[in-house]
């Protein structure tokens, strides 16, 4: 009797033990990540949460979608998201204004904005806007200030800039009102399979890398969860390796994730962003790559030259680690 | 009564009458279809000069013959005539109301000529007519005034000037003066009376008030029953002292007489008619 | 005037003086009131207690305010929404008015009228919002749009109404005077329905003033809207209140030019 009531004893407590370290490995710790629009831009972040990927390390990820990359950014100040993925800019803006964010990872690693014209457009070259109206984001937004940059750049006289809501661009072109569009994906692709052609692509412009979009947190998160950090950006590595070793997983991914588009212009999509270098390979955001960012805001006049440095701003530690 | 041993009823009749109510039939529908008559062949006239009150309970019908005699209704049957003026040209009907109507954006002489602004081109002449009629009645110094500066008493003179710069052959007043206090009334009772007089106007007024109707009428009619029907008529004769006046008219000692007739047939009427609603 | 008609005018000044004195008391209050509030922001945002760059602070306020008087883009900023807003109104609300009241004349169309405005009423502008700069890009005419399309629907159904609402005894005595229907019309309704249209107006200009602001949200180069709209997503809320100020400055006054329009023409209703 005795030795049987230690043996169940024994028992119990063992089994006790087996399930206290499984918990612990089976409940998946709760995430928030604010993006600023449902982008097919932001494909890397997608995978990573359909594919599991995110789950393999131990993460539930929720995503909400902000509205715009001010918000998103707000929604970290504000404690209701762990992450927020945006233009790293915006969370720089918001440190000016005494916040404490840290870009962790990159998602879109070069500029996914080109110039359109319709079919029978006799438009060649940007220099052949001078004098027209250009549908184009409204402000602020990267694409339109890339525009308006180059405008100045290239000294192109009197361009009118059509701003409209963002996803809208192709409209007022298709009614006229303006002879040229500067887009995102999928509209670039939606475009071109109603016969646009492209005037102008940015992509070429920065072969060192642009940081477009990255992953952002509050600097105190990576000093009090350094290991949820950790495993994020590795869900986002192990995301953004899958869509350059299987592109057709992402694909199918990007049609899950915007049903309503055409499936082909969806596709052609994924195929551009990854062809021109669109989506990051790795999570690291190079210096170089930063400072190209930081370029554009600083000739916009958002933002004081010499007011921003890279090692403030990002902490590249966790990708470093992820990518190995 | 007077020498000649006719009533001025009678000798109103002799003359042209002013209005003739003929054969005279209205009624209404009510919820569940019964069409229930009000009036069913009613006949009387009006002569010129004369103030006839038309009294009843209330439900009688007053409001209904109002409003057929104004010609806001159209009678279902029967026919009502207005008759022609002296020299030969249309007869006019004005009325008056317990609300003085007057329009609150407009002075009180653009309210006065509002009748005739109405149907015809206000004329110089109109405006000076306008003005002495409002003089008369003790509103000169106020004719640029607006409506809501004065008093109640001063708004009903000054939509009874309105009702009589339009030369009516026939003034109907439906209870003009009940919202009034006591003194203003028997001045404006005196005003009615003088049209009399001055301009021959006939005058039809629909009352509750007992003694209003004794005090300033030729000849009152108690109008009663469902169908309503004249239940009586009588002619009104007052030895006063001195003329004839709203206060002097009280004091007359056939007016209890009258009142007494007039209030027992109004409260027999509701006796012996218990379908009237009252 | 008669001795009863003086005695009411000297009533109704003593009465008058006292709502002024009364008048300037509780004002001196409220803006008692505003100054310690705004004193203990100013504060507050100094000592550290609340973040004053991020969440703004009356001296940064007053920073953004210089800034875009310096600049120039305060006042035409102000001037763009002003023109709109304005612009939106007289068409909305006039067009909207007009028709109502013209109504009158046709009353079984009328009562259709009224229910397609109803239906047009219930669709939130900012629905419509980025339909209508499609289709009027977004220059200032798109705003005008909007701002009239939110006022139009209210004038109507207002005019509409104050048609309806005539006095019964007032119509029939026009109508014993054998007026025509035009008469009727000119001397009657439009007059009657004058404090309705006020009401209206001042109803509208908050209505235009959103439908300005909103056009400028979704497409627009310049006005306050569009200035509040950059300033919040480059996190600038200095910028944002002081927009929030003019913007409701500018209602405010415009609320007063209405009502100072109605004392002068609505000079027939006392106010007891």
């Amino acid at each position: 009797m005795k030795m049987s009531l230690k043996l169940v004893q024994a028992a119990v407590i063992g089994a006790l033990s087996c399930a206290a370290v499984t918990g612990a490995q089976a409940a998946p710790e709760k995430v928030s990540v604010y993006q600023a629009f449902q982008s097919i831009q932001y494909l890397p972040l997608y995978v990573a949460i359909d594919k599991g990927l995110f789950a393999k390390n131990g993460l539930d990820v929720t995503k909400v979608t902000a509205g715009s990359g001010a918000a998103g950014v707000a929604a970290v100040i504000g404690g209701h998201a762990d992450f927020s993925l945006q233009d790293p800019m915006t969370a720089i803006l918001a440190n000016q204004k005494g916040a404490s964010l840290t870009n962790v990872a990159g998602v879109v690693a070069g500029v996914p904005v080109w110039i359109l014209v319709p079919k029978d457009s006799t438009l060649k070259t940007p220099a052949d806007l001078a004098g027209k109206s250009v549908a184009t984001g409204l402000n602020p937004t990267t694409s339109t200030y890339l525009l308006q940059r180059l405008i100045k750049q290239e000294n192109i006289k009197d361009v009118n800039l059509n701003m409209v809501q963002l996803g809208t661009e192709l409209a007022p072109v298709t009614a006229g009102r303006s002879v040229a569009a500067v887009l995102y994906e999928p509209q670039v692709d939606q475009g071109i399979a109603q016969g646009f052609k492209i005037l102008y692509g940015f992509p070429k412009a920065y072969p060192g890398g642009y940081a477009f979009s990255t992953i952002d947190t509050l600097t105190s998160t990576v000093k009090t969860k350094p290991e949820m950090v950790a495993a994020f950006v590795k869900g986002i590595a192990e995301a953004e390796a899958l869509i350059q070793q299987s592109p057709d997983i992402a694909k199918a991914v990007a049609e899950a994730e915007f049903p309503s588009l055409d499936k082909q212009v969806v596709d052609n999509a994924v195929q551009r962003l990854i062809d021109q270098k669109i989506y990051a390979v790795t999570p690291e955001i190079s210096e170089a790559a930063f400072k190209n960012a930081l370029q554009l805001q600083e000739d916009v006049g958002n933002i004081k030259s010499g007011s921003v440095t890279y090692a403030a701003s990002v902490d590249d530690s966790f990708a470093k680690a992820a990518s190995k | 009564m007077d020498a000649s041993g006719k009533t001025t009823a009678a000798r109103a009749a002799a003359h042209h009458a002013r209005l003739t109510v003929s054969n005279l039939s209205h009624g209404f529908e009510a919820d569940d279809g019964t069409h229930t008559k009000i009036f069913d062949g009613l006949n009387f006239h009006i002569g010129a000069g004369e103030i006839m009150s038309i009294v009843g309970r209330s439900g009688a019908g007053k409001s209904t013959l109002f409003n057929l005699i104004s010609g806001l209704l159209a009678p279902q049957g029967g026919r009502i005539g207005v008759g022609a003026r002296s020299d030969g040209s249309e007869g006019r009907i004005a009325y008056m109301l317990q609300k003085d109507l007057l329009l609150p954006w407009r002075s009180i002489l653009q309210n006065a000529l509002l009748g005739i602004e109405l149907h015809r081109k206000v004329t110089p002449a109109d405006v000076t007519r306008a003005k002495e009629m409002l003089g008369r009645y003790g509103l000169g110094a106020v004719i640029d005034a607006f409506p809501h500066a004065l008093s109640g008493g001063m708004r009903q003179r000054v939509a009874l000037t309105r009702t009589l710069l339009v030369e009516p052959t026939l003034v109907l007043l439906d209870e003009p003066f009940s919202a009034l206090d006591y003194e203003t009334r028997l001045t404006l009772e005196d005003d009615v009376m003088t049209l009399r007089e001055t301009t021959g106007t006939s005058v039809v007024l629909v009352t509750h008030d007992i003694e209003e109707a004794i005090a300033m009428s030729d000849r009152v009619i108690l109008l009663g029953g469902r169908p309503a029907i004249i239940e009586d008529e009588i002619n009104i004769e007052l030895t006063t002292h001195g003329p004839r006046t709203a206060v002097s008219a009280r004091e007359a000692p056939e007016f209890r007489t009258y009142h007494a007739r007039i209030w027992g047939g109004l409260r027999s009427n509701n006796i012996q008619h218990a379908g009237a609603t009252v | 005037m008669s001795d009863a008609a003086t005695l009411a005018a000297g009533v109704r000044r003593r009465r008058a003086k006292q709502k002024r004195m009364q008048g300037l008391g509780t004002t001196g209050v409220v803006v008692l009131i505003m100054v310690l509030l705004i004193g203990f922001w100013q504060i507050a945002a100094a000592r550290g207690w609340i973040n004053g760059q991020l969440l703004g602070s009356p001296s940064g306020i007053y920073k953004a305010f210089e800034i875009g008087i310096t600049q120039g883009t305060l006042v035409s900023d102000t001037l763009a929404t002003l023109y709109e807003t304005v612009l939106g109104l007289i068409i909305g609300s006039g067009l909207g008015l007009t028709i109502g009241l013209l109504l009158w004349f046709v009353p079984r169309v009328s009562g259709v009228a009224e229910g397609l405005s109803v239906i047009l009423n219930s669709i939130p502008k900012i629905a419509l919002g980025p339909l209508i700069v499609i289709w009027f890009g977004s220059d200032m005419t798109s705003k005008v749009w909007l701002a009239g399309i939110s006022t139009f629907a209210v004038a109507m159904i207002s005019s509409c109404a104050a048609a309806r609402e005539v006095d019964r005894d007032l119509l029939n005595l026009f109508l014993s005077f054998k007026a025509k229907r035009t008469m009727i019309f000119w001397k009657l309704i439009v007059p009657g329905a004058l404090p309705w249209i006020f009401s209206t107006l001042r109803v509208n200009i908050g209505f235009a003033l959103i439908g300005a602001v909103v056009g400028e949200y979704i497409a627009s180069q310049n006005g306050m809207g569009h200035a509040v709209f950059v300033a919040g997503s480059l996190f600038d809320l200095n910028t944002v209140w002081l927009g929030v100020i003019v913007l409701t400055l500018m209602a405010t006054v415009l609320t007063a030019i209405v009502q100072f329009a109605e004392s002068k023409i609505i000079t027939w209703k006392t106010k007891r």
